[in-house]
């Protein structure tokens, strides 16, 4: 029975004269171009929702919401927080940062798709620490507020304001996750993929 | 300095330069997209050649740094239009040795090719370039065995796909 692939293999190899032949003239100007690699668009994503949290805690700031602090005892807590989650943000930046330094394309394919995979992971870590501490945080404000408060509350019920609390906690957290489970899906889809399938020949 | 390196590199690029043409052709379906990845494995290549040192062969290590590009770095544009030419030119030379029937399994078999996953595929181009199992394990970063328990799957799938009867 004639072989295909082998008669295909013969064929391969004898493809040299079909393909493009650049001239050296041709190679020196791609030298200068930008890459337009997923890995770049990971690290470009990863940055900027580094950035968002960190606007996120600064957009609290303004006067409307230090009267409500003023008013309320959360100043010191305020604080706290914002060390907290500066501390947080360098500990996941940098390590962001070690894990995609890491990434090499003459490692080999398995080992290169795990750095990649390990790097976004690293963001991923970020995200769900920084939707718990938003939660923890907002519930230990909302308690704190309702405790020192000064009337803003006063019309309402208990049960009724922590229901609202936990209906908005609840959206924001959902919109946030499915954000982002959004972004992932479109960067790593095929680098999950393609791992996946790496490993299944190891079972 | 700089300028020694970059001679240097686009000597060995254009030496070797059919490796990345033939990864380019099995991983894109028109020149469009065959230029685009061809243009980013030569921008991750330039970025590793300092690394490069010369203890390995050139060739194979670009074997290397172009597969891992084209399974992983590569983002395909959304227009996957398959030009009417752009495959069919490796099988203009061989309407000679063969008859019409082989030449038209030779083509199913390309184009089944074509349409196995990444992985699948990266295997299939180390096994046509006629690469040793050490060295398809190496670049992929499995096992010797579990390459070659893959490559006769894939070789089965392949010769189903082509007789089906």
């Amino acid at each position: 029975m004639v072989d295909e692939l082998e008669l295909l293999k013969k064929q391969w190899q004898k493809q040299d004269e079909t393909l493009p032949k650049l001239s050296k003239k041709d190679i020196y100007p791609m030298l200068l171009k930008k890459s337009s690699s997923i890995v770049k668009w990971i690290f470009i994503i990863s940055m900027l929702e580094f950035v968002f949290w960190i606007v996120l805690s600064f957009a609290f700031g303004g006067d409307d919401s230090k009267q409500f602090e003023k008013e309320h005892g959360l100043q010191t807590f305020d604080t706290v927080i914002l060390v907290l989650h500066l501390g947080a943000l360098i500990f996941f930046v940098s390590w962001f940062y070690r894990n995609y330094k890491r990434i090499e394309t003459t490692d080999s394919s398995k080992v290169l798709l795990e750095n990649i995979i390990k790097t976004r992971k690293t963001v991923k870590y970020y995200i769900w620490f920084s939707m718990a501490f938003l939660a923890v945080s907002a519930l230990i404000a909302f308690i704190i507020s309702t405790q020192n408060d000064t009337g803003d509350f006063a019309d309402r019920s208990m049960t009724v304001l922590a229901l609202q609390f936990t209906a908005i906690m609840t959206v924001i957290m959902l919109l946030m996750w499915g954000f982002y489970k959004m972004i992932y899906g479109i960067l790593m889809r095929r680098l999950d993929r393609n791992y996946k399938e790496l490993k299944k020949m190891e079972v | 300095m700089e300028k020694d390196l970059q001679e240097k590199f686009v000597t060995l690029l254009e030496e070797n330069q059919n490796i990345v043409h033939k990864v380019c052709r099995l991983y894109t379906n028109n020149r469009e997209q065959h230029n685009d990845l061809f243009q980013e494995v030569t921008i991750q290549l330039w970025r590793a050649f300092p690394k490069f040192r010369g203890d390995a062969k050139f060739s194979t290590w670009m074997y290397r740094v172009a597969l891992n590009t084209a399974i992983t770095l590569y983002r395909k544009s959304k227009r996957t239009v398959q030009t009417q030419d752009f495959d069919d030119v490796m099988f203009r030379i061989s309407s000679e040795e063969y008859d019409d029937t082989v030449e038209l399994q030779l083509k199913v078999m390309y184009n089944a090719i074509k349409d196995l996953n990444d992985i699948e595929k990266a295997l299939v181009f180390l096994y046509l370039e006629d690469k040793n199992y050490k060295e398809i394990s190496e670049t992929m970063g499995i096992t010797e065995v579990n390459a070659r328990v893959k490559m006769n799957r894939v070789k089965g799938k392949l010769r189903k796909l082509v007789n089906p009867s």
